[in-house]
């Protein structure tokens, strides 16, 4: 998600990462959309039957907002400066590796009965992912305070 | 890295803000390269030492030297 772009001017408002105050506002929206729009998907197919075509349609739906966010968050990584770009790194890379363990190990604890077995779907992957994805950018910055 | 990016700074009497914006950096990365906890891109450190007008080695040394 980092390149090597030349780091643009930060906003005088903030330069806590390089990006003005509203840099979040957008991929926020956009992941806002996509979560409601999956979270309607799943609530049609539990009310309704639709035909084949239509239950398509509704199925790829959240992939509009979802390609925004990606595309937001793109283009936010490759408009900050560099150690921001290096912090991203280290967060986005201890997200995914923790995400996964994390996943393994619910699943784990479902199958042994230890904890209630709990259909987690898209909603608490994306979940734990962003979660551990701001845990990873908290533990990165504190490093180069 | 040891730097002299303080001293520098100071001699201007930019804050790190003030320096921040000059570089096109964040202040958080003029911070960390003060406090030695982030050596710059050769870029950066370039741009760096354009603005002071001195060479890269004038403030940039290794922990050794």
């Amino acid at each position: 998600m980092n390149s090597s772009v030349p780091s643009v001017s930060p906003d005088a408002s903030n330069s806590s990462c390089g990006l003005g105050r509203r840099a979040w506002l957008p991929p926020t929206l956009w992941g806002v959309g996509a979560g409601l729009t999956a979270g309607a998907a799943t609530m049609v197919f539990a009310m309704t039957r639709l035909p084949l075509a239509v239950r398509l349609l509704v199925a790829v739906l959240p992939l509009i907002p979802s390609l925004g966010y990606i595309g937001c968050i793109v283009s936010m990584l490759r408009r900050v400066d560099e150690l921001q770009r290096r912090i991203q790194l280290e967060a986005i890379g201890f997200a995914f590796a923790a995400t996964v363990i994390v996943v393994m190990l619910v699943d784990l604890l479902q199958q042994a009965r230890i904890t209630p077995s709990i259909h987690w779907g898209w909603s608490g992957l994306w979940a734990a992912m962003a979660v551990l994805w701001g845990l990873g950018n908290v533990i990165a910055s504190r490093r180069y305070r | 890295m040891k730097n002299r990016l303080r001293e520098l700074r100071a001699g201007h009497a930019w804050s790190q803000g003030d320096l921040a914006e000059k570089l096109g950096v964040s202040r958080q990365t003029v911070n960390a390269i003060e406090t030695e906890k982030y050596d710059p891109s050769l870029p950066l450190a370039l741009k760096i030492a354009r603005l002071f007008k001195q060479s890269v080695e004038e403030i940039f040394s290794s922990r050794g030297d």
